[in-house]
């Protein structure tokens, strides 16, 4: 089971705090992203990923707290018992 | 009157002979430093011997627009208080936002310089160029609420901006806050304190003139496309509006770098409870609130189920009263930010100073019999933090010391490793192990401990503007060295350092230029920041602030012991060798005469 937490402004507008989703083998971030859409029948990928496939800069996606940026990005393989955070760009100080 | 841009007009006020003297700036000294931050900075250290007591009447306090300060630029309402500051026996300089900044400006003036020390209390009136030194004996002890609404009614102008000390600087604490609006706090560095000892307890001020720029038409159009590229950005258009700064707590606990009592950890097992999502979940917000021309709106308006009501918390402020004194109850972390307000305290120094003594308290090294009748000091009491933050800012009983700073007093008991700070000034709310460029941000900033002189927590936290590797020591020199010049041009401009998530150099250039046809390219813009950076180095360097004071606690060379950082160190003492020599300096960290030369700044 992969559990996927929600923060910030996800949290607030989608109403949602954490879903958990059941994987049979290793995934793609990018599949298991558009697989919690799916399951969570809410609309938030626009804010991670731009028109060209890429991840956004300022998106902030941490599995296991490490930055996918500093990983493999949206080709990061996830494994069962990973936990996933979702913030959409955020800042302040 | 006209009120051009480029007249830039200071207010020279003497406490000790009463003497008020109006003087214009020269415009080249504009063009070199800009204002605020700049200028003001240039002319403390023309003007004062940077080894003096900075609670002397020798020292000078500097309220300091920036260039753009009062204009329709988006975010212009930030001044600045320049002076050598208490905490760290640097030179001090303090931003605040709010509307004060922007009606001393339509008044016509862009700095207003105190010098001296009254025999009592005073307040000093501006109505445009109407100045007046008054009696303040009435005013003296009271919090900085009821001396906003009594000096706005008594000045009998309804929309007149008060900045003025609490209880603190009065006290001469050594954090002591200067309140403009009721709520916005020139927090840092106890310029409060110094404010305090000149017994000035407040400046109240009116202005009725819109300010002129050469090409009206030309000036209003960059106005307007910045605020276009400021509200479709993500950042500054929809986080911060929507959740204010604390969008920033899990965002920064999930990262592993959220300091938790006292530094020792980089995770905070309740942050959920105390997180931004909490502050509108439970229901405590109630608006947000814009300071002068501001297109973002980040401030808080906040109702707590007690009744109390206030804007904030920070993220800042709730971090230090939080996670950092390991207290979880929300309200009284509100609470602690609206006292801070009320009394005239920096919310950072003041929580971390708490949590540095509940460290030694738990540790043993601070005896009971010293508190008096004062709660224990643990990690997690909220009792203790109210109440303590309420002696210090009176110096009553224990408060005493710890009014002194964390530095000061963990030194005063044998421990100065346990203060978490860098030159005397309490860190904030970013683990230094988890990022190494603000690590180097941290040990080298002009004013000690200190996240708004480069925000690296930008690129190498949030991906803005770029996402940096947070652990790479690879390059991190030079944007160490970038972000602190920008940061100094923003400052010296007027303008709000949020407006950076949006804005780069280029678009600063371009509204400093629109506004006075300097003509300057992007790199003579950042020039300018040098220069600001440089001039405050040198003045530190003359003050005895040897390049030694370049260091974090030794803390941060253990490895972080919870967390996705576990295991991580601060490697900024292998950064601060490529550092000094991108920064044209001296291998010892010394400026070299040509340096100072080429600046200008000798």
């Amino acid at each position: 089971m992969v559990k996927i937490n929600f923060f910030t402004l996800f949290r607030l507008e989608l109403g949602i705090k954490n879903i958990d989703i059941d994987i049979d083998k290793k995934i793609k971030l990018r599949d298991l992203l558009y697989l919690a859409e799916d399951i969570s029948k809410k609309k938030f990928i626009h804010k991670l990923i731009d028109e060209k496939d890429g991840l956004l800069d300022s998106a902030i996606i941490l599995i296991n707290g490490k930055n996918v940026h500093h990983l493999q990005g949206l080709d990061t393989i996830i494994k069962n018992g990973d936990e996933i955070a979702l913030f959409p760009p955020g800042g302040g100080g | 009157m006209a009120n051009e841009l480029l007249d830039v007009k200071a207010l020279r006020v003497n406490l000790t002979t009463g003497e008020i003297k109006q003087e214009s700036v020269d415009l080249e000294l504009v063009k070199k430093y800009l204002g605020g931050r700049g200028l003001a900075s240039k002319i403390l250290k023309d003007e004062i011997d940077p080894k003096i007591d900075p609670l002397s009447e020798a020292n000078k306090l500097i309220f300091a627009n920036g260039l753009l300060t009062g204009t329709a630029v988006p975010t212009a309402g930030r001044y600045m208080v320049v002076t050598k500051g208490p905490l760290t026996g640097t030179i001090a300089s303090s931003n605040s936002g709010g509307f004060f900044g922007a009606e001393l400006r339509k008044a016509g003036w862009s700095l207003v310089i105190i010098e001296g020390k009254a025999n009592k209390p005073v307040y000093i009136s501006i109505k445009d160029s109407d100045v007046k030194i008054n009696d303040a004996s009435h005013l003296w002890g009271k919090t900085t609420d009821i001396t906003t609404d009594t000096l706005v009614e008594e000045f009998g102008e309804k929309n007149a901006k008060v900045a003025c000390i609490g209880p603190a600087g009065e006290k001469l604490v050594k954090f002591a806050a200067i309140i403009n609006d009721k709520a916005r706090a020139a927090g840092r560095t106890g310029v409060g304190a110094v404010m305090g000892s000149k017994n000035l307890k407040a400046i109240v001020v009116k202005g009725s003139e819109r300010i002129d720029v050469v090409d009206k038409a030309a000036f209003m159009n960059a106005v307007k496309s910045k605020v276009d590229i400021i509200r479709k950005n993500p950042v500054t258009g929809e986080g911060l509006p929507k959740l204010g700064t604390k969008v920033l707590d899990n965002i920064i606990n999930q990262s592993g770098l959220y300091p938790t009592k006292n530094f020792q950890f980089g995770t905070f097992e309740y942050t959920e409870e105390v997180s931004g999502e909490a502050l509108v979940n439970k229901g405590y917000l109630v608006d947000n609130k814009a300071c002068y021309a501001c297109p973002i709106g980040c401030g808080r308006d906040v109702v707590l189920p007690n009744g109390r009501k206030g804007e904030g918390p920070e993220y800042e402020s709730a971090w230090a009263f939080g996670a950092d004194c390991g207290v979880k109850d929300l309200i009284a972390i509100s609470d602690a930010n609206f006292m801070c307000n009320e009394l005239g305290l920096d919310t950072i120094s003041a929580g971390t100073t708490i949590a540095c003594a509940m460290e030694m308290y738990e540790k043993g090294y601070l005896p009971k019999e010293d508190l008096k009748d004062g709660p224990e000091l643990t990690f997690g009491s909220s009792e203790s933090l109210l109440y303590y933050l309420k002696k210090i800012a009176y110096r009553e009983d224990f408060g005493d010391k710890l009014a002194e700073g964390s530095y000061r007093f963990a030194d005063s008991y044998g421990h100065p490793e346990l203060s978490m700070s860098v030159k005397k000034q309490e860190i904030p709310a970013y683990d230094p192990r988890g990022v190494q460029g603000h690590s180097l941000e941290y040990a080298t900033s002009n004013r000690g401990g200190c996240h708004v002189r480069g925000y690296m927590i930008s690129p190498e936290v949030l991906g803005v503007p770029e996402k940096l590797d947070p652990q790479s020591l690879e390059g991190k020199a030079g944007w160490v060295k970038i972000f602190q010049d920008l940061t100094a041009v923003i400052d010296a401009a007027g303008l709000c350092l949020f407006s950076s998530f949006a804005l780069g150099a280029d678009d600063y250039a371009e509204l400093i230029n629109v506004g006075t046809n300097f003509g300057l390219s992007t790199d003579e813009v950042l020039k300018i920041g040098e220069r600001i950076w440089n001039l405050e180095r040198q003045f530190n360097l003359e003050a005895g602030i040897t390049p030694a004071e370049d260091r974090l606690p030794d803390r941060f060379k253990d490895p972080l012991p919870d967390g996705s950082q576990k295991g991580a160190y601060s490697h900024y003492e292998e950064m601060l060798v490529e550092y000094y020599k991108i920064r044209g300096w001296q291998e010892d960290g010394i400026i070299p005469k040509e340096k100072l030369e080429e600046l200008g700044v000798a």
